[in-house]
């Protein structure tokens, strides 16, 4: 690499770092808020033929079963959110407390926690999670 | 006939439009920025070009050379119209490339990164793979060459496309009347990078856009129907690296597990979505259950469609 390539890269990074630092000052640091609503809109789309019979939604996280034995995994990512469909025997979990961990078999999904709102919750999730 | 690196001399006008259509979308309201995802898409951008620096780029000349000296047609002259002529070529050929990035995975493994954001803006342009070449996806060019066509002539041209293709990843700019009968367009290209069904595996245009009209793969943006974008699997990370190579660990993943010769021919050069029990969804089958989905809805009444089963269309 000669002197002028290893300048340029530097003004591309100068570059990215203009770029995206007035993307944050024009726009914010929004974060998508996990509703209810957002979460069925999100999984309705990305997977029209689920049903969920019964939701766990929290601000980290969201899921949804139904009664075919799958579960649908619903994460936000910056302004947007992200879902994934997995039988239920395929996740890998635990519980503390009130909040779940969910191991998703997808490396580019990875982790979810969902917090449920109470005791007897948490247990009804853990229940439905063991299957 | 030296030809300029015209992508480079475009950098400083890709800066300036991502600024002033940050600033027309925050004032009405159309399209969007999300600093993450801009910091992502800005970043393999850059890892693009420091890929081309470190042998990239020599790899895609030493091929178009190697092959150049079997050319069919020994001394192409280099004037406007030859250069004109390479134009349509090249973009015929990317129009192929482009279409295979879509349908065969091992493409796709580089070609996922590019539609790897929620978000359709200018910046998105710039979300480029850092594997692409060492993958071979040069090799759709490589006919152009075989013809007679100079290196420095095909590359200029490639060039030439990958800046005309900046300016459609954009939400500001609506339909384009008779030049869409032509040109691709920011309306045709919406549609390439949307998620909805009926959109997936469309409008592969680099510049012209008739390529997918005489190939039946061009599909018109349809305002009633709100374009999601992203991949059908959106990934959960900022992460650069993590975009740039998922799907190759993905498929590294699959191939550990792969129990023959076809399997691992399934899951290198199948349809992205491709399992051998048929268990995940290619886009063929995406289309499929949607319509399924469609007409079950259409013939349900509104109390059945209210009940337990999510809506189909995205609540505004």
């Amino acid at each position: 690499m000669t002197g002028n390539t290893l300048i340029d890269l530097a003004i591309s990074i100068g570059g990215v770092i203009l770029l995206g630092g007035l993307a944050r000052l024009i726009f914010g640091a929004r974060s998508a808020a996990l509703t209810w609503a957002a979460a069925a809109d999100r999984l309705a789309f990305d997977e029209p033929d689920f049903e969920p019979a019964e939701w766990l939604i929290s601000q980290s996280g969201a899921i949804a079963v139904n009664a075919a034995g799958e579960a649908a995994l619903i994460k936000p990512l910056g302004d947007g959110l992200v879902s994934r469909r997995f039988s239920v025997k395929d996740l890998r979990w635990r519980r503390d407390g009130l909040r779940l961990t969910i191991e998703a078999p997808d490396h580019a999904f990875s982790t979810l926690t969902v917090n449920a709102s109470s005791e007897d919750e948490a247990q009804r999730w853990a229940a439905r999670l063991n299957g | 006939m030296q030809f300029p690196d015209i992508v480079a001399y475009a950098v400083p006008a890709f800066v300036l439009l991502i600024i002033l259509e940050m600033i027309v979308a925050r004032r009405t309201g159309r399209g969007r920025y999300e600093a993450k995802d801009t910091f992502a898409s800005l970043a393999m951008g850059f890892g693009n070009r420091v890929a081309g620096l470190i042998g990239g780029g020599l790899l895609v000349y030493a091929a178009f050379t190697w092959v150049y000296q079997f050319r069919l047609i020994d001394s192409m002259p280099v004037v406007w119209w030859t250069i004109l002529l390479c134009f349509i070529a090249d973009d015929f050929a990317y129009y192929w490339f482009h279409r295979i990035a879509h349908e065969r995975r091992w493409f796709w493994a580089s070609h996922v990164v590019h539609h790897s954001s929620q978000h359709y803006n200018l910046s998105t342009a710039l979300r480029q793979t850092w594997t692409g070449k060492f993958s071979f996806s040069f090799i759709f060019g490589l006919p152009l060459a075989l013809i007679g066509f100079p290196p420095e002539m095909i590359l200029f041209v490639g060039g030439v496309n990958l800046v005309y293709q900046f300016w459609i990843h954009t939400e500001l700019i609506d339909r384009m009347g008779p030049f869409e009968w032509i040109f691709n367009t920011p309306s045709h290209h919406r549609v390439h990078h949307a998620t909805n069904p009926r959109y997936l595996d469309a409008n592969y245009a680099g510049t012209l856009i008739i390529w997918d009209r005489m190939f039946g793969t061009f599909v018109p943006e349809d305002r009633e129907e709100k374009v999601r974008y992203g991949i059908v699997k959106n990934l959960t990370t900022f992460n650069p690296v993590m975009i740039a190579f998922h799907e190759w660990i993905a498929i590294a993943k699959d191939l550990r597990g792969a129990r023959s010769l076809r399997e691992v021919a399934g899951y290198l050069f199948g349809p992205p979505g491709w399992s051998p029990d048929g268990s995940r969804l290619t886009s063929a089958m995406l289309k499929e259950r949607w319509a399924r989905v469609h007409e079950t809805q259409k013939g349900a009444s509104p109390e059945a469609s209210s009940g337990a089963a999510a809506p189909l269309q995205p609540a505004e």
